[in-house]
């Protein structure tokens, strides 16, 4: 039932770096993947199209006898393609659960997952699928277990192997013995420090006269955690109310959750996702921090816009705004002035970034894409309004563009659900204090405005 | 200590830069790892595998993985491979394993020779020895060994690691697929791995139930109550594997909820369950099956899985067995999750694209089914133009299937605002939605109706098509109010347009268009009187003639429209010789046509006129065909019965076509949530979902000594954190007894109250050890007495039942521990089952 096939992964060229775990299978049968995979990829390019996630392979049956399918689940990641065929019906999110804990662990192991990396510790990566898939079924998927099984390739076992020295491939502990799936046992840390990361993100969709249709606010807690022992935390919230619809880490004591709002759980070791959650949509919907004014107007052979852009958080100025557009196939030139204060704010003029004065930004078009964008480093409430206005040509008589204009931003240590940490109590067999940090950041997920 | 570590690492760094030469001397070019295989390196390798030095063997291997990644034949090495089963390096043996595994089936009589290491090794005191030893016994698929195989499993299915257990469950499939005859014996060892107390094992074990004997439900029975409770703390692939099987478990064996299917939408209300109050309700789940409300209460928790493939799997369970709207277990619970799967799509930095496509994907087919689920959260469906061409066709057709009167308003501006995206499909699938809603929502039909006239000036051809097939539906429609533009002034608008419409299927609607609404009599009763051919005479003619003007360039599927219009005009008209000489010259034209299609039917209407033409041929006394066709004529002559002019009228105008449905989703009609259903295609393996039985199994079935091992004890605690399905206190026996079984101890009713108390801990003082055998259960202790101050507090108020109800996330086992002295082993392993059990609980509850 819960089957997958194997792994294969291929390079941006499409030729196969790793192909794991068909044995089962006549030896054509990942070539032949490979080779509708290509197809399938080499025909979307071509007509300008997206890949569909999944994609129908025909096949032999298992056993070779008979004409059948399989599912072809794919996704890209670093310019290389994961490949993951599905001969048998099965839960249709099952294969991408276990690439992203593939990727996962593989990022864990190697750091960056380049092709140079997994060219270099491909044994590596045989040893965990083989650890990670018996016969398609997932077997051990827990980072920190698999750690103790297939050793990481560390600084000093490179040393080792070059120093012609071995033997040391034991394990510190006993594996297939830690009494937490998701926590190795005797983890020593010389500073104790912990962080949590609240990242969220803004969806909305804008009507022409600025009303709110939709909006949700989806959440994440990435959490960094570098204590030793078994520390055993309580994270406390101040509104845990905000927390509508949330995804656990399994660490987390659901019922400590459901009947107090509080966060009880012992953490893995290292990086991981803690929370995601959804934000209960308030009472008012969620108001966008960046107030859009846009205009298009379609004439025959190009168009005319105008945007305006204001911000609405008085607090915190907004970052790295980029208004684009898809100005419609045929979309040819675009000229524009840009224009807004030009007073010095000195917000992240350190890094050189427009030189320490926000003016009206800039703007470009690809005409390959035919997508314009326009940038502004930051904004703030005090300024003036920095605003867009031009044309654009097309060599097509009634152009189609997007009917939207894209909004993305960022502001920092922000968040647009309100949800505050209120304490984070460490009890368990620790003897130390350890360092806490709680740090926001809210982002702009699909905000799109239209005209 | 640490900074111990940083020096030391530093020094290694320091170390490694002086010796990077040191790799050279050992002759491996350092600017080429292992994975540029080269006809050198391929020849050292018998070499390196031969070798003494530890290390050199492991490079052996990894150039040999490499060969295998690159698609080379690496065969030839088996028999020096196999030699290296009994290095002590793990990770040689590793490598060596994941090569037998590839060439086992093919060299089985020399890997014969090294059974006996692996024979051995299940003995092993690691842990991972034993499993890795019992994976590659049961992988390699050689007849002769399956005996000794069977031993092996058989050996190590009481393991006490749960791991090992775990490479034993999945043993079974392999076995069994070797040999189906040892069918009993892997059920027996199934039935030993289904009843153990860790849910480490439950995933694999259910694993290997589907793959070996799927339909044997009934073995579960005894064990559906222990699976359920498991379910919540086992690992997240097992979690939905278990799902799917005890899904199609209670379609076969319990009894169907009230109101479960998509039928009765009539009292699905949110605000119709409310009058039944809070939690104080005496039979919050009654008319329900118990061990079906047992069993979606406990996986509620899995609606918060961190993992996508359980939220889907759990909320397949509740789609196909919830009851429609229920406050604690209804249908509704699984909205949130999904569109919160469903929402990761949106943000590119997580690289879940994938995953969101494919559950709006399952989102839509499930709103069309059931639209009420989903009327609450309209709006999320929203397209945007940013979604890929894949969300935005799930979405819209969830919108179109939300479609209600009170949303109507809004939905008619959505689509207005789609059908302006660049992306055709989505455009053309928005002007089919607002032809729907012209047709079903009358208050927003005249505005619809108005943006469809519109976009026959639109410059985009594809959806001046659309518009116009469209349009012909709408036309068409019985439905359509009288108080909007009539048809008849539709038609003539449309026929105004078709200088502009280019495309065939859209000219073919036109040409049909206009001749049946030519034709219909005016003075008829019907709502959509014809036109009469008095208001006609003027243009549909001369729509006919621009037809046949163009005619050799139209697509086939016009021309046969074409030939259609001429043939109802011939046959409305009564003699104008105008019309007369142009059918002729058409009927000429298209005999020679190149489609054959065209060239019969224009021969079939020819005939078929006959009677009609002869009718005009005498009145208007000979004409241009005569002459043509004498010959023809005499021919048919002999044979065949000529219709008169009112039976052929009733012939070519007889019947309407059939408006196109516009949301067939054909040949698809896969379960909502599989892989097949996402394909459209059929996956091997795919069955459907069993409909509901209508004798379900009597629940006594469930009840087994192997449930409820433990003698009841008095909590300490007034205990009020017990009940399974009510928050009242636990001296009442809280639910009635479905089959009528009396509310005794030993009823099933009664046994998951016990049980769920001591899962929840109340029975800690009893079996509690006054020392902490691991470091774990000492960090529980704190949250133990955390506990009873809860219970404490809980009696005075009756706890919210969502709080009380759900299992403890019980990860920890005592069996993991292997940490413990000897002599506790054993005497942990003389215990008998249900003590482990109980220890299993009270850790369970300690965890918690």
């Amino acid at each position: 039932m819960a089957r997958i096939d194997g792994i294969i992964i291929l390079d941006s060229n499409g030729k196969p770096l790793i192909s794991s775990h068909f044995a089962l299978h006549p030896p054509s049968y990942p070539s032949l993947h490979i080779d509708s995979f290509n197809t399938a990829r080499k025909k979307a390019i071509a007509d300008d199209e997206e890949l569909e996630p999944v994609i129908w392979v025909n096949t032999l049956a298992r056993g070779g006898s008979s004409m059948s399918g399989a599912a072809l689940c794919h996704i890209q990641r670093e310019g290389m393609y994961f490949l993951v065929p599905v001969g048998q019906e099965v839960n249709p999110l099952f294969a991408f659960s276990f690439l992203d804990s593939f990727l996962d662990t593989l990022k864990d192991y190697l750091g960056d997952i380049t092709e140079t990396s997994i060219k270099d510790n491909f044994d590596i990566i045989y040893m965990l699928i083989e650890e990670m898939l018996d016969e398609g079924h997932p077997m051990t998927m827990e980072t920190n277990m698999l750690k103790e099984i297939v050793l990481p390739p560390t600084l000093m076992r490179k040393l080792l192997n070059v120093a012609g020295v071995s033997g040391l491939q034991t394990p510190t502990t006993q594996p297939f013995t830690a009494p937490i799936p998701w926590r190795r046992p005797g983890v020593r840390h010389s500073t104790n420090e912990i962080y949590f990361d609240i990242e969220e993100s803004l969806d909305a969709i804008i009507d022409k006269r600025g009303n709110l249709l939709s909006s949700a606010v989806r959440g994440r807690i990435n959490c960094n955690s570098r204590l030793s022992g078994n520390p055993d935390l309580l994270l406390n919230f101040a509104n845990p109310k905000v927390l509508d619809e949330c995804a656990f880490h399994p660490c987390i004591r659901y019922n400590k959750w459901e009947k107090n709002r509080i966060l009880s759980f012992i953490p893995p070791d290292g990086k991981f996702i803690l929370l995601e959650y959804q934000a209960v949509a308030s009472t008012s919907k969620t108001q966008i921090p960046l107030g859009v004014k846009a205009n298009l107007v379609v004439e025959p052979n190009g168009g005319r816009f105008s945007l305006t852009l204001t911000s609405r958080l008085s607090s915190r100025p907004l970052e790295d705004i980029v208004i684009s557009i898809y100005l419609g196939r045929g979309a040819t030139s675009v000229s524009a002035t840009a224009q807004g204060d030009r007073k010095p704010i000195g917000i992240r003029s350190d890094e050189g970034v427009a030189d320490g004065h926000v003016g009206g930004g800039n703007w470009e078009f690809d005409p390959h894409t035919q997508i314009m964008k326009w940038n502004l480093a930051s904004l703030v409430t005090s300024e003036r309004s920095p605003t867009l206005t031009g044309s654009f040509a097309s060599s097509e008589t009634q152009p189609t563009p997007s009917p939207s204009f894209d909004v993305s931003f960022n502001v920092q240590h922000h968040s647009f659900s309100n949800l505050r940490v209120d304490q984070l109590k460490v009890t368990g067999d620790v003897m130390y204090k350890p360092f806490k940090g709680v740090r926001q950041i809210a982002r702009s997920g699909k905000i799109e405005v239209r005209w | 200590m640490a900074a111990l570590n940083r020096l030391s690492q530093r020094i290694i760094e320091n170390f490694q830069e002086t010796t990077r030469d040191l790799s050279l001397l050992t002759g491996n070019n350092p600017s080429s790892t292992p994975f540029d295989l080269t006809d050198d390196r391929l020849k050292e390798i018998s070499a390196l595998l031969d070798s003494r030095i530890e290390k050199e063997r492991l490079e052996g291997m990894k150039r040999i993985i490499a060969g295998i990644s690159k698609g080379r034949d690496m065969e030839g090495f088996f028999a020096q491979v196999v030699k290296n089963v009994v290095s002590s390096s793990i990770e040689i043996r590793k490598l060596v394993y994941i090569y037998l595994l590839r060439f086992a089936s093919t060299n089985s009589d020399l890997l014969l020779l090294s059974i006996n290491t692996f024979q051995k090794d299940l003995s092993d005191p690691s842990p991972l020895i034993r499993s890795m030893s019992l994976r590659v016994l049961t992988s390699i698929r050689v007849p002769v060994i399956q005996g000794i195989v069977m031993l092996g499993l058989k050996k190590l299915v009481t393991d006490r690691n749960p791991w090992v257990r775990k490479t034993v469950a999945g043993g079974l499939a392999k076995v069994y697929e070797m040999d189906p005859t040892s069918l009993p014996q892997l059920i027996a060892l199934l039935q030993t791995l289904l009843s153990s107390p860790s849910p480490l094992t439950l995933g694999a074990t259910l694993t290997a139930f589907t793959e070996i004997c799927p339909d044997r439900l009934d073995l579960l029975h005894p064990y559906y109550r222990h699976i359920i409770k498991l379910l919540v703390d086992a690992d997240e692939w097992g979690q939905s594997v278990a799902l799917s099987v005890l899904t199609r478990y209670a379609r076969v064996m319990l009894e169907q909820p009230p109101n479960s299917g998509s039928t009765d939408t009539s009292s699905i209300h949110p605000s119709i369950q409310t009058e039944n109050g809070g939690g104080e309700s005496e039979d919050e789940f009654s008319g329900i099956d118990e061990d079906l409300a047992m069993f979606l209460h406990f996986i509620k928790p899995l609606f918060q899985s961190r993992n996508p493939a359980v939220v889907l799997a759990i909320s397949n369970a509740y789609y196909h067995l919830a009851p429609s709207s229920h406050k604690v277990i209804g249908q509704g619970l699984l909205v949130k999750p999904l569109l919160r799967l469903a929402g990761c799509s949106s943000d590119s930095r997580l690289g879940k694209e994938a995953t969101g496509a494919l559950t709006w994907e399952v989102l839509g087919s499930m709103a069309e089914q059931r639209p009420w689920l989903f009327m609450q959260c309209h709006q999320a469906f929203f397209v945007q133009t940013s979604d890929s061409p894949s969300i935005q066709r799930s979405k819209l057709r969830a919108m179109i299937a939300l479609i209600n009167k009170d949303n109507a308003q809004i939905s008619i501006r959505e689509f207005k605002y789609y059908v302006r995206f660049p992306q055709s499909s989505t455009a053309e699938e928005a002007v089919k939605a607002i032809g729907y809603m012209v047709r079903t929502q009358p208050e927003v039909a005249s505005s619809g109706l108005r943006t469809l006239m519109k976009l026959l000036k639109s410059q985009r051809d594809t959806l001046v098509a659309q518009a116009v097939i469209v349009l012909k539906s709408v036309i068409l429609s019985s439905t359509l109010s009288s108080s909007l533009a009539s048809p008849q002034k539709l038609v003539a608008k449309l026929a105004r347009q078709l200088d502009g419409i280019t495309n065939p299927k859209a000219r073919a609607s036109v040409y049909w268009l206009v001749g049946q609404f030519a034709a219909n009599d005016p003075s008829a009763e019907s709502e959509k009187k014809g036109l009469g051919w008095e208001s006609i005479e003027l243009w549909v003619p001369d729509i006919l003639r621009k037809g046949i003007k163009g005619f050799t360039n139209e697509a086939s599927q016009s021309k046969l429209q074409i030939i259609t219009l001429a043939s109802k005009l011939l046959v409305i008209a009564s003699g104008s010789s105008q019309l007369n000489l142009m059918s002729t010259y058409l009927f000429s034209l298209a005999r020679y046509d190149s489609d054959y299609d065209v060239r019969d039917r224009a021969r079939f209407l020819y005939a078929l006129l006959r009677g009609v033409r002869d009718e005009k041929v005498s009145t208007t006394n000979g004409g241009v065909a005569r002459d043509d066709q004498n010959e023809e004529d005499d021919e048919e002559d002999r044979g065949g019965v000529v219709l008169r002019r009112e039976q052929v009228k009733v012939v070519i105008l007889g019947k309407r076509e059939v408006g196109e449905s516009d949301e067939s989703r054909l040949g698809n009609d896969y379960q909502v949530g599989s892989m097949s259903r996402v394909m459209g295609k059929k996956l091997n393996g795919y069955e459907d979902l069993p409909e509901w039985t209508d004798d379900p199994t009597d629940s006594s079935l469930r009840d087994s000594e192997f449930e409820n091992p433990q003698p009841p004890t008095p909590g300490p605690g007034p205990g009020p954190v017990s009940s399974y399905p009510m928050p009242t206190s636990s001296a009442q026996n809280v639910i009635t007894p479905r089959q009528g079984v009396s509310p005794a101890t030993s009823s099933p009713a009664g046994s998951y109250p016990r049980n769920m108390k001591s899962a929840l801990g109340v029975n800690n003082a009893t079996t509690a050890k006054g020392k902490f055998r691991d470091l774990d259960s000492f960090l529980n202790s704190e949250s133990e007495s955390e506990e009873e101050e809860e219970e404490s507090e809980s009696d005075t108020s009756p706890p919210a039942p969502r709080a009380v109800t759900a299992p403890p996330r019980s990860a920890i086992v005592p069996e993991y521990d292997e940490t413990t002295s000897e002599e506790e082993e054993e005497s942990e392993e003389e215990k008998s089952e249900s003590e482990t059990e109980s220890e299993d609980d009270e850790r369970a509850a300690l965890y918690r």
